[in-house]
């Protein structure tokens, strides 16, 4: 299929040499013919719809285009992670409230120091995705290394193949040390290949829970903090549930929290949680005002 | 910092026909220049014997219902998945056409709904993760994000007949009408004699004006006639459970606050199930027994 033909309201029809790429609008030599002709219009449509008809559908071809790898040039990362790019909306920053929804399964009653080996051998065992939303994720002494083997384990995980998606808490204020403990958190693991993203500075993310191939679930008071590595310094109390039957709405309840949306490279996210913490500040014209500066930007 | 480059270029062909297998294709095999020679004598019926597995197979996996594979681009893939192996999983994907037969590579998925629980049960070694990690006890669960935790925790203890059994970080009244409503309706429990206890944080962590206002809001409680008792140690009593009669828990990340019910991106889980219940209840036993009550706190 070499053509460079199009037909418009069965009258005119535009053809010549040129593609439609921006060597041959730019600076190539071409040349082309815009012809106000029904007839010549009608012969090349029927041409066109002959050719239309004996194609494969669009949904055989578009599984064969290397989306994947057209999705490299955009990311910085990883080839599998999902595209990212800037922020169009800086209006709304409300927290998406979801309908609670009802499941069944197997329950343990995870208290405490129980909690390190369940969620271990639950990553190690993921087969598919990885679905995480956490509030804490810092290890301020290093007494235990729990935060290293479970990043390890997320880390093989995503090297098997399983989607991982870490959710993690952006402080409203950098005077929080979670704001930075974070963003090295991101950038870290988001070069070994895992979906970490960030949600917005302007609502509290307080959630303490891991999904494993949408069916088996760790939720609770353990945040990834010291508290819970070494046992010693907090109380907590989660549930592990595996269900009977897998529950995608676990996956669209984390995946439709608002989040950072260029997570291209540590400086890009960090431009944009600044850009949204003024934006907290803010209030009345000078918000509006910030807000027109923001969207018309290029 | 770019690290796509670095990616194994078997991602590139994510998405493969199988060749000789589609069953439009399979007569490729038997296209032989040689008629009459022993490889063609045996060829044909071998290349018929593999139509016809195809063919059966075909009608097999389109009469299971449809699984869906849901990639990491944000597209969706309806077919049957017929095989799984570490890289990949063996799909005969439904298109407008006839169905083809791809490997899908795993990376290029997020996760898979399967068509069928029995499938999703074996797939994710369902029960099999139950056992080895101690989910026992069979259950009614709900999912409960922020309002969600809100309005099913007040149902409740509205509903509580004995007792109500309360391990939380933080305990404050607020202006929100949700926790409002709910530790007046924990006051009215009281009074009308059911066994309310909470058990809550006090150590030397917590900052000064929560102190306070805990301190004064455990009075009007005490007035009720519910129970009240701290922890005040170098371990800090971080849990978050709600035990109703023996039969209800609650769990999760929401504190029994304004933001726990109202303004925090929060997850929780209902469970209800005696043996779980009974065992968050002994945890909140071991806990009585460490704690103090408010005159002896330092």
């Amino acid at each position: 299929m070499h053509l460079k033909s199009v037909v418009i309201d069965e009258r005119y029809v535009w053809t010549g040499s040129a593609n439609w790429t921006q060597g041959a609008l730019d600076w190539n030599y071409e040349d082309l013919l815009c012809l106000d002709s029904p007839d010549l219009a009608r012969l090349y449509a029927r041409n066109l719809r002959d050719i239309f008809a004996a194609s494969p559908s669009f949904q055989e071809q578009a599984l064969n285009l290397s989306i994947l790898e057209s999705g490299s040039r955009e990311n910085t990362y990883s080839l599998n992670l999902p595209l990212t790019g800037p922020r169009t909306n800086y209006t709304d920053f409300a927290r998406i409230p979801f309908e609670g929804f009802e499941a069944a399964g197997k329950v343990r009653y995870v208290a405490d120091e129980e909690y390190q080996p369940v969620l271990r051998k639950l990553i190690q065992g993921a087969r598919q995705s990885i679905f995480i939303g956490m509030y804490v994720f810092s290890e301020q002494k290093t007494e235990a290394p729990f935060a290293e083997q479970v990043i390890a384990d997320l880390k093989a995980a995503a090297r098997r193949g399983v989607y991982v998606y870490l959710l993690l808490y952006t402080a409203p204020s950098t005077l929080d040390r979670l704001a930075e403990h974070h963003s090295n958190r991101a950038e870290q693991l988001r070069r070994a290949g895992i979906d970490v993203r960030l949600a917005l500075p302007n609502n509290i993310l307080h959630l303490k829970t891991v999904v494993v191939d949408l069916s088996k679930v760790l939720i609770g008071s353990h945040n990834w903090s010291e508290g819970f590595l070494s046992s010693k310094r907090v109380y907590e109390s989660s549930a592990l549930i595996v269900l009977d039957v897998q529950e995608p709405k676990l996956a669209d309840f984390l995946l439709s929290r608002k989040i950072i949306s260029d997570m291209r490279s540590r400086e890009l996210w960090e431009q944009e949680i600044t850009t949204l913490r003024h934006l907290n500040l803010a209030s009345g014209k000078v918000r509006d005002d910030l807000v027109t500066e923001l969207e018309g930007r290029e | 910092m770019n690290t796509s480059n670095r990616q194994p270029p078997a991602h590139r062909a994510w998405l493969q026909p199988i060749r000789g297998v589609a069953a439009g294709r399979v007569a490729d095999l038997a296209d032989c220049n040689g008629a009459g020679t022993t490889t063609c004598r045996w060829l044909f019926p071998i290349a018929g014997l593999i139509l016809l597995l195809v063919c059966l197979l075909n009608a097999q996996a389109q009469g299971a219902p449809p699984d869906v594979l849901y990639l990491r681009d944000g597209r969706t893939l309806t077919g049957n998945i017929i095989g799984e192996t570490p890289e990949a999983y063996r799909t005969l994907l439904h298109t407008s056409s006839s169905p083809i037969m791809t490997n899908v590579s795993v990376k290029a998925v997020r996760y898979v709904v399967y068509g069928t629980p029995q499938k999703a049960r074996t797939a994710l070694r369902l029960p099999e993760t139950a056992r080895v990690l101690g989910a026992r006890d069979s259950a009614k669960a709900k999912f409960l994000p922020t309002e969600a935790f809100g309005e099913a925790s007040l149902e409740a203890i509205a509903a509580a007949r004995k007792r109500i059994w309360i391990l939380a970080f933080y305990i404050s009244g607020g202006l929100d009408p949700t926790i409002d409503a709910f530790y007046n309706t924990l006051r009215d429990k009281a009074r009308s004699g059911l066994d309310v206890r909470i058990i809550s944080e006090f150590g030397q962590g917590t900052p000064m004006p929560i102190r306070n206002g805990t301190a004064n809001f455990t009075h009007t409680l005490l007035a009720d006639g519910i129970q009240v008792g701290f922890i005040q140690e170098y371990r800090v009593m971080h849990k978050k459970v709600i035990i109703i009669d023996e039969r209800v828990v609650f769990l999760g990340s929401s504190n029994l606050t304004g933001a726990g019910m109202k303004t925090s991106d929060e997850f929780n889980v209902r469970i209800e199930c005696e043996s779980t219940a009974r065992r968050a209840a002994a945890d909140f036993l071991r806990m009585a027994r460490q704690a103090k009550p408010f005159e002896e706190l330092k």
